[in-house]
């Protein structure tokens, strides 16, 4: 079966396939690529099947089980549910089942969606190739020598290798944009207070948010729609209406206007992605929208400001796992303060540690004005470019990542390098604004290139809007990769 | 208050005590500051809590606006600067009771800045100016039993709403900052945020204390006491510490700048050791909440919708109504009292009089069932009919006290309880001139005391009629006919 | 402004984090800080006098709750994720100081 989610939940509501077939296939396809890919950290078989049994009862007796009834899908391991380890990939709480649920995943149920599998991820999103999983390395299904990117690298790989299913990922600095770019997936990191973060395992709460990985732009409407709105869990979460978004993402795009920033196409932008990018921007062209130049000047000061921002309140959030009421204790420890050091090095990988330690270091009197001050000041800078830009255009177009996916293991001895990777995406995060990754060709290694969009803040159609539009033009985003589930090479 | 006063080590010393309050008042919000756990003392250990208040991995706080509302009635009562931002900032430390790891505080931007509490100490106008007022959440219990090496933590009061009101170092005595918290305490009441019940602990104190030579313009070290959780332990926490720090200048050794634990058991101040010398408490805004914002207008109404103050309400009883300072003082004490006596006087405007029957015999009532006036469920309309009786002479001011306890046990109109018991005043002139004329020719000697002038025989005379007629005359009465009689 | 990343700094950090280091790792996070420091100094060139700090990400503010309660949990769930509880408390090894309840 190689189909959209859209296919999954027609043929169920007309009764063609019970929820029960459905989560059979999606368990399946988990099964049959994750000993390849390492993806799903959980197949939640058994729970999942007692789900669609349910569904299928009510959908028997003729009961409304919700628009998304009987579609599969998938969560990302730092987002609470109800079955299945919540362990963010992380030693200190690796057996920890929440107790409650995530609003976002509780919309997906309630609207009659059954969960799965969890995905992998970088402990506590924190890294940008799944390589800094506790639990295990997640592989590229173009290239299983190469990473899927991350944090959301279970996710991308499992969406790329399969069909029909949902994927909930959550992006803090490009960690749904980037793998979806990397795996040849359409990712869609929502605006800021468009879902509910109740539920998610905080990294930096003030750039957390949960987002969709889909095969289209539909798809990621699909379960935006399903997921978004104000929440009385989330005091960040915003009223704002929820729109119908997949009609509005189906609109066409003549007369829009694109801003093409030169700050987003920076030196160290692969040649092939910026032609790739800029080969997609011509068909966009082609499709009525308008180009021009904008100015983000101070672009470039984004990612040392997310490193500092993102560090400072994760230092914070990651306090609370300290071996005292949920998590990781250690078994030796001789008084209240050894407990503490003890669990807390045992359970944090070193990416963690040398966030909590960058960030403890910055918010630390002395060093709080010359860096974590600072640092929200360029940020109110970057939002104020944004602001300017987005007033002259509606979407802003620029690669998702400088690079393609890595070979794994490349980047691990040098964090910095591995930060490089987010300078395109965690732009999106520190303004707040709603950008989505869509593929856009291969390179020569045949390896997925993916494209951004940012948009306008509550504007999360638009971006799916323009995502659309290109591919109902193209093909990019139909290809499959040589590690999938249905046994198809080349086209879906 | 009734301890026993301990020799004031100030008393004739070189030295003066400096000292400042961080009082913590628990607001009495429905349910916690930034979840949906009721707002409760006294329940099961950890039953009061939610994913939220646990701290648990994913959740959000989601503050509380019957909360800053609270808070903005007790920042604005006392008079300090609001500013038209405020905001919420995490305090990093660690700690079991505190189960994220930080607590919700505010750091730079708190509600109010300023304001000043004035109070009376020993008759005299004093004032203790405030350094600022801000929300924050309390954070949970921890017990420890003895002879085990674990400690018990218990969350249930963790995520509740806390006014933290520190004072500037305004302070120089132990009754001075016993005076000023137990008027701020009234205050509190007043505004009804908190029942600062300080034995519940929803009024607590850390005091900061240094001592200076006499006159001295600086501060020296101090050091901050924890645990003080009853105006007596204050007042003895205090003693002991300036004792002890002008025993440490006096052999030439230094304060040193700490945290110290008051010991009720043995009177005594200790350092706290164990915990980390060094704080860093990192403070940054709390990117879960929003900021809260005031305009004037909102400012205006909430301060024009105060309720009227302690101070306030003394000058309306001694100018207004005309109560004398001491009866005023004591009603105003009282909030329950003050609230009864309001009651009363709007039904019967005779303010003495009601004053008099609420401080003495209702409050004594309340004393003896260990309880307060309220909790007596009497309608202020019942006991104004009591107190009308005893006026108008219905029943005698002695009588009118053994109506008063079957008032509180049962819902008959107080006059129906008066006839029951048979203590009607004689009203009838005649029947009682009777009376009067049996008792004079029983006792012919006082009569003729009486004649040649001697006072003292009426008050035997009256007496004795008021035995006869076992205290339902109006003595009053029954002296002006005596005199009567005799004077024929 | 330059800041020399001493063993110290880096010592003092790791005890603010409740993170017990090897000698190892601390040489690590030193070398790793004088990286993250040379790698955020570029900001320092930004001048950014008078600009207002972004300290809350959405423009909302008064986002408040009524003061109305949801049911809390029963004991056993509360204590459930728990390393170690004796119900209906969890458990901790003897606090140091006995303080009844940390600083507010």
């Amino acid at each position: 079966m190689t189909k959209s989610v859209f296919d999954t939940r027609d043929s169920i509501r007309a009764g063609e396939l019970t929820a029960t077939a459905a989560a059979e296939d999606a368990l399946r396809q988990v099964e049959q690529v994750n000993p390849q890919l390492d993806a799903a950290t959980e197949i939640l078989r058994e729970e999942a099947l007692e789900q669609a049994a349910e569904l299928d009862r009510r959908l028997e007796s003729g009961e409304e089980p919700g628009p998304l009834a009987g579609v599969p899908f998938t969560v990302k391991s730092n987002i609470c549910t109800l079955y299945g380890r919540t362990t963010a990939a992380s030693r200190i709480i690796e057996n920890h089942v929440s107790p409650y649920e995530a609003t976002a995943v509780r919309r997906l149920r309630e609207a009659g969606a059954v969960c799965v599998a969890k995905t992998n991820l970088d402990e506590f999103g924190m890294g940008s190739s799944t390589e800094n999983s506790s639990i295990k390395i997640t592989k590229n299904p173009w290239e299983t020598n190469h990473v899927p990117g991350g944090s959301s690298g279970g996710a991308a790989a499992l969406c790329s290798a399969t069909r029909g299913m949902l994927h909930l990922g959550s992006d803090t600095g490009g960690s749904i944009r980037q793998p979806a770019a990397y795996c040849g997936v359409t990712g869609l990191k929502p605006t800021y207070g468009r879902v509910s973060r109740y539920g998610l395992l905080a990294f930096a709460s003030s750039l957390d948010q949960i987002g969709p990985l889909q095969h289209s732009a539909l798809e990621c409407a699909l379960v935006l729609e399903a997921m978004a709105g104000v929440d009385e869990m989330d005091c960040t979460s915003r009223n704002v209406e929820v729109k119908d978004y997949v009609e509005s993402a189906s609109r066409d795009i003549s007369g829009m206007r694109l801003g093409i920033a030169p700050e987003l196409f920076p030196e160290g932008v692969d040649s092939e992605v910026r032609e790739r990018v800029e080969q997609a921007i011509e068909v966009l062209r082609g499709l009525g929208a308008e180009v021009k130049e904008v100015s983000l000047p101070n672009a470039r000061y984004a990612n040392p400001a997310y490193v500092l921002v993102s560090a400072a309140e994760a230092s914070s959030n990651l306090a609370r796992y300290d071996g005292v009421h949920f998590g990781h204790r250690t078994k030796e420890a001789e008084d209240l303060v050894a407990l503490y050091k003890s669990s807390r090095a045992e359970g944090f990988g070193p990416e963690v540690k040398r966030r909590i330690m960058i960030g403890a270091f910055v918010l630390s009197s002395g060093y709080y004005d010359a860096f974590y001050l600072k640092a929200l000041k360029v940020r109110k800078l970057i939002r104020q470019d944004f602001e300017t830009a987005l007033g002259e255009v509606d979407a802003v177009v620029c690669p998702t990542s400088p690079i393609t996916a890595f070979p794994i293991g490349e980047r691990m001895d040098d964090p910095m390098k591995l930060y490089a990777v987010d300078v395109l995406t965690v732009p999106a995060n520190l303004a707040s604004l709603p950008a989505l990754s869509l593929p856009c060709g291969l390179s020569g290694d045949g390896l997925p290139i993916g494209m951004q969009l940012y948009g306008r803040a509550m504007e999360d159609d638009v971006v799916l809007r323009i995502a659309n539009a290109f591919q109902s033009e193209t093909e990019h985003h139909l290809q499959a990769p040589p590690v999938n589930a249905w046994g198809g090479g080349g086209e879906a | 208050m009734c301890a026993e006063k301990k020799l004031d080590p100030l008393e004739n010393s070189a030295y003066e005590a400096v000292v400042g309050l961080e009082v913590h008042v628990q607001l009495n919000t429905r349910t916690k500051m930034f979840c949906r756990c009721e707002n409760r003392f006294g329940a099961e250990p950890n039953t009061n809590v939610c994913p939220v208040c646990l701290g648990w991995p994913g959740a959000l706080p989601y503050a509380n606006r019957e909360a800053i509302e609270q808070s903005l009635r007790a920042v604005l009562a006392c008079g300090c600067e609001v500013g038209e931002f405020s905001k919420f900032d995490r305090k990093n430390y660690y700690y079991p009771d505190l189960p994220k790891g930080y607590q919700i505080s505010q750091y730079d931007q708190p509600l109010g800045l300023g304001g000043q509490v004035d109070f009376l100490l020993d008759g005299e106008k004093a004032g203790v100016r405030l350094t600022r007022i801000h929300l924050e959440e309390d954070a949970g219990k921890n017990t420890h039993v003895a002879g085990r090496p674990v400690s018990f933590v218990d969350l249930n009061r963790a995520g509740t709403p806390l006014l933290e009101i520190v004072t500037e170092p305004d302070i120089s005595s132990a009754a001075e900052a016993g005076a000023f918290l137990r008027n701020l305490r009234l205050i509190m009441l007043y505004l009804g945020v908190s029942d600062c019940n300080m034995e519940e602990g929803s009024l607590r104190c850390d005091v900061n204390v240094s001592i200076r030579p006499k006159g001295a313009q600086h501060l020296e070290t101090r050091a901050e006491i924890k645990n003080l959780n009853s105006f007596n332990f204050i007042e003895k926490a205090l003693h002991y510490e300036v004792s002890r720090q002008i025993d440490l200048k006096e052999r030439g050794e230094e304060v040193v700048q700490e945290t110290r634990l008051y010991d009720p058991e043995r009177d005594e101040t200790r350092s706290m050791r164990g915990k980390e010398a060094e704080h860093d408490y990192r403070y940054f805004p709390e990117p879960d909440l929003t900021p809260v914002t005031f305009t004037r207008e909102q400012l205006e109404d909430i301060r024009s919708s105060l309720p009227e103050l302690p101070a306030a309400r003394l000058q309306r009883y001694t100018s207004e109504l005309g109560l004398e300072d001491y009866p005023a003082d004591l009603l105003v004490r009282d909030h329950e009292a003050a609230i009864f006596f309001d009651a009363c006087i709007e039904l019967y405007p005779k303010a003495r009089s009601a004053a008099n029957w609420i401080l003495n015999s209702l409050k004594e009532e309340a004393n003896s069932r260990k309880t307060g006036i309220s909790s007596l469920g009497l309608e202020p309309g019942r006991f104004v009919d009591l107190v009308k009786a005893v006026d108008d002479g219905v029943v005698s001011s002695q009588k009118g006290r053994e109506v008063l306890k079957p008032m509180l046990e049962s819902d008959k109109p107080v006059a129906e309880i008066i006839s029951e018991l048979g203590l009607e005043q004689i009203s009838d002139d005649s029947e009682l001139r009777e009376q009067v004329e049996k008792v004079l020719s029983e006792h012919p000697g006082p009569v003729e005391d009486v004649r040649a002038g001697k006072k003292n025989s009426v008050n035997f005379l009256v007496g004795q009629v008021m035995k006869e007629t076992r205290g339902k005359a109006n003595p009053g009465k029954v002296a002006e006919m005596i005199g009567e009689i005799l004077s024929a | 402004m330059s800041i020399e990343v001493t063993d110290e700094l880096v010592e003092k950090i790791a005890v603010l984090s409740r993170l017990d280091l090897t000698r190892e790792e601390l040489d690590g996070f030193k070398e790793h800080f004088e990286k993250v420091l040379e790698y955020v100094g570029e900001l320092q060139e930004l001048e950014t006098d008078g600009v207002d700090p972004s300290l809350f990400t959405s423009e909302a503010s008064n986002v408040l709750r009524s003061d109305e309660g949801t049911p809390s949990l029963p004991n056993e769930v509360a204590l459930r994720p728990s390393p170690d509880s004796e119900p209906p408390y969890f458990l901790v090894p003897r606090i140091i100081g006995d303080a009844e309840s940390s600083e507010n």
